[in-house]
């Protein structure tokens, strides 16, 4: 570095805690060396997490949020402007990234137990990030206004109303309307754009880097490390090994925005919204279809919303509810194997989103809920009787 | 406790190859026919669409307006004809919608009484355009292109985006190998 730049440098960091900012949080930051790839998926969302924030700050230039003008200037943007159609499919499919690579970050803290003590709070922030994608996505998906986005609004808000008393008016201050309309899209349009992305998404993810980096990652073995002779420098090591994955991940995401954008978006969508036509099935998007299966499973329309956010919100409980002494299912054969019977059973839970639920289906979408939450109420009981291989010293 | 382990290793792969099995099943109802989608197919089929459709329906993302006053068309037929520029994309996913659209110009009988009717489209309100096989083709392929003519420049520059991303996962992958080889050397 020249005499000059260090002197900026000096300047800088004087009055603002730069490098001392830097060295903490990237180029020295303390990481375990022996992390797998199922620790990449942090950062890989943090990357595809910013691209939405650009994406969608571009598109906001010309999307009108208007029901009359709504869906015209997205064609617009798919016709006229350009590159628009780029930075709408890169906009529209992102989420599919992001609610998978998401699935994939949850599942490997539950393996590796990444919520046990002490990063309780890292994984209830994750949770709440976690519900504010769920918020972020189902209220982007109004936007387009076409037949999918007006339905699926309807049959997210109508679940609302199975709360007792107050569900009917709130449903109604929900929408800003008796039916979705001109001012739930004006309502949905800046919650998506202003205050959930930032407010709640950024800063959480923030505060759970902070807090992250404050207690230290976890890893694949789960115990305590020495930070001297355990652990690399974030730099280089893991600034090769997220760049190299991260490439890896955009070039499969591209195929998808270049080559076969349907493989995610509904054609349903692709006609303009009509409160006087409801199509044949409403579907949601399929990162939410194990928790529709699960709302759908409940034959009481009360029972299956508090079954369905019941389902997201007990993933909280998992530091009270793990009863083990060691992190890593690793060493707790019964842990590990009831875990992947979890993952398979979620797997077929989204499947049986898609099917309508009658007959084998409803009764196989019964078990699949049944085990979903005996799965929880049985952790405490087979992470303390299950026998614990013993740990290694040293990572 | 081994019996335990067996089973939930069992449950396991039987859980992940079931949907597996169930989606092989299942089938389409639209007879999909060999469609020619090039630009000359597309140009064929504006001129159809100029000379016939154009008549009853616009496409608003194209700049085109019906001929005939929408009101009178949908007095006449008892429903307003539907604009067209979407039609494709909402009728089904990748070309699809240009199946759905050949498959309803070519399905139109008559019952025993008489009735005129569609297999694609069953009381449908649009009148058989009496379309030859070529024109409907034709049609399906401008509809399709409508839907979306970014398409074309699409795939395009995909293939320059996903060659240059190859080659920069491939560079960056050797980078990172060269990062890590004293640590993993060392164990």
């Amino acid at each position: 570095m020249s005499e000059k730049l260090r002197g900026v440098q000096k300047w800088v960091d004087r009055r603002f805690p730069f490098t001392a900012f830097l060295e903490k949080h990237i180029t020295q930051y303390p990481t375990p060396k022996n992390l797998n790839y199922w620790w990449n998926f942090g950062s890989a969302l943090g990357i595809f997490f910013t691209i939405q924030l650009v994406t969608g700050f571009w598109l906001t230039m010309y999307y009108k949020p208007d029901a009359n003008l709504a869906f015209a200037s997205v064609e617009h943007i798919m016709r006229d402007v350009h590159f628009g159609w780029l930075l709408r499919y890169i906009h529209a499919i992102c989420p599919s990234a992001i609610f998978l690579f998401m699935y994939i970050h949850i599942g490997r803290g539950m393996f590796y137990g990444s919520y046990k003590q002490p990063r309780e709070l890292i994984w209830w922030m994750g949770v709440a990030v976690f519900l504010a994608f769920m918020a972020e996505s189902f209220m982007g998906y109004l936007l387009p206004w076409g037949q999918m986005s007006f339905w699926g609004a309807t049959a997210i808000t109508n679940l609302f109303d199975a709360i007792p008393f107050i569900g009917p008016s709130l449903v109604i201050w929900l929408r800003g309307d008796f039916a979705i309309g001109d001012s739930t899209l004006n309502r949905f349009f800046s919650l998506h754009t202003t205050v959930i992305p930032i407010a709640v998404i950024g800063a959480l993810i923030f505060m759970k880097l902070v807090a992250l980096h404050h207690v230290g990652s976890n890893n694949p073995v789960g115990i305590d490390i020495d930070k001297k002779k355990d652990a690399v420098p974030f730099s280089p090591y893991f600034v090769t090994k997220d760049l190299w994955f991260i490439a890896l991940l955009l070039t499969i995401f591209f195929l998808f925005v270049f080559f076969d954008p349907e493989f995610v978006l509904e054609p349903d969508n692709s006609e303009p919204a009509n409160p006087f036509k409801t199509p044949l099935h409403i579907v949601p998007e399929w990162y939410f279809l194990p928790f529709y299966a699960i709302l759908r499973a409940i034959p009481h329309k009360l029972g299956g919303v508090v079954a369905m956010n019941g389902a997201i919100l007990i993933v909280a409980f998992l530091p009270y509810l793990d009863w083990s002494k060691v992190r890593s299912a690793r060493f707790q054969p019964v842990r590990k194997w009831m875990t992947y019977l979890f993952f398979a059973n979620f797997v077929l839970l989204g499947w049986l989103g898609l099917k309508p639920p009658v007959g084998g289906l409803l009764l196989l979408g019964q078990v699949c809920t049944a085990f979903y939450f005996l799965y929880f109420v049985l952790y405490p009981l087979f992470t303390w009787i299950d026998r614990t291989k013993a740990e290694p010293e040293r990572i | 406790m081994t019996m335990i382990m067996t089973t939930l290793k069992y449950l396991v792969f039987c859980l992940l190859f079931l949907p597996a099995a169930a989606m092989a099943a299942g089938g389409a109802h639209i007879t999909h026919v060999d469609l020619d989608l090039s630009n000359k197919a597309v140009e064929r089929g504006r001129k159809v669409f100029e000379e016939q459709c154009s008549t009853c329906h616009s496409m608003v993302f194209l700049n085109y307006k019906a001929t005939m006053d929408p009101e009178l068309a949908a007095q006449s037929f008892g429903k307003e004809p539907p604009d067209l520029s979407m039609t494709a994309k909402a009728k089904g996913k990748r070309t699809d919608g240009a199946q759905y659209i050949h498959a309803l110009l070519t399905s139109y009988y008559t019952h025993e009484d008489g009735r005129p009717d569609n297999k694609v489209f069953p009381n449908i309100a649009m009148p058989n355009p009496g379309l030859t096989e070529e024109a409907s083709r034709d049609v399906a392929a401008f509809l399709w292109w409508a839907s979306e003519p970014s398409r074309e420049e699409r795939k395009t520059l995909g293939k320059w985006v996903i060659g240059y991303m190859v080659i920069l996962t491939g560079m960056l992958y050797v980078v990172n190998k060269r990062t890590w080889k004293d640590i993993k050397k060392k164990g």
